[in-house]
């Protein structure tokens, strides 16, 4: 739990940064009031946060004005679904491939001359995406 | 995400077996440096790729470990722990195999926050989120 705690509380002040950026701009000392961290601390995220392009930030005569920006979110949105999209595509095949060795030596167990139904691994995946395409046309 | 394999067979692959599927030439901070993945399965474990030279990049660490229901980890390949999100995998049995979802919490969180883009995406994020979910329901 301990390490649950240590890795979930600098996230959480991140979102309570972003909670309080989405009513509106707003300066450091401003975003700093409304979470249990040192201004350096929140101006550590703020920095964070800027370099991926997740907030911006304007001079506004003294003060520096942060807001979210919303080109940069788009972004990152895009990255994240295509980047587990490919990955759970790779354990889809993965396992399809698991299977069907399983199915295989189940096969050749029962019948030691019965002919096996062989599948390459390219043959698989395209079978795979065949099954999605039309899925995707059901969907429609 | 619906797979043919027994339900513990389906997370142990998941998890131990990383290295069999994970798609490392796009998905590593070494990419075709990246030699091999592992994913320690206890509470605490890393999950971390090793490169040819033997220098190793943390992705994430696991916070949560029921296997074979479910897995959480911190993701945070190629950055500092402190900028962690939370990805989710449940596994539950269903007729024929096993069925996979996976939930990326944190990113979530900032989609809930920046409202307009959360809208403006919406259809994006239901693909990702509950595509899979509802191939294997229907």
């Amino acid at each position: 739990l301990d390490f649950v705690a240590k890795f979930d509380r600098p996230w959480r002040t991140v979102r309570r940064l972003f909670e309080r950026l989405r009513e509106g701009p707003c300066s450091v000392s401003e975003l700093a009031a409304t979470v249990p961290v040192s201004q350096p601390a929140v101006s550590q995220h703020l920095r964070v946060l800027k370099e991926a392009h997740l907030v911006k930030v304007e001079k506004q005569g003294q003060q520096r004005i942060y807001s979210l920006n919303p080109t940069g979110l788009a972004e990152l949105r895009h990255y994240v679904e295509a980047f587990w999209e490919d990955a759970l595509r790779a354990f889809e095949v993965e396992a399809a491939w698991v299977a069907q060795g399983a199915a295989n030596a189940q096969a050749e167990a029962a019948s030691r001359k019965g002919p096996r139904t062989e599948e390459t691994k390219s043959s698989l995946v395209k079978r795979l995406s065949e099954d999605q395409a039309k899925q995707e046309d059901h969907d429609e | 995400l619906k797979v043919e394999l027994p339900i513990e067979a389906a997370f142990r692959l998941f998890t131990d077996g990383i290295n069999r599927w994970w798609p490392l030439l796009t998905h590593s901070v070494g990419e075709e440096q990246a030699e091999t993945c592992y994913f320690e399965g206890w509470v605490g474990g890393r999950i971390y790729e090793v490169m040819k030279d033997g220098n190793q990049a943390e992705w994430g660490r696991v916070l949560v470990w029921e296997p074979p229901v479910r897995v959480t980890f911190s993701w945070h390949p190629g950055r500092e722990a402190q900028t962690a999100q939370q990805v989710t995998v449940t596994f539950s049995e269903v007729p024929g195999g096993a069925l996979l979802d996976l939930v990326h919490s944190g990113w979530e969180t900032l989609g809930e926050s920046a409202q307009a883009i959360w809208e403006n995406y919406q259809t994006g994020w239901d693909f990702v989120l509950g595509k899979y979910a509802s191939q294997a329901s229907s």
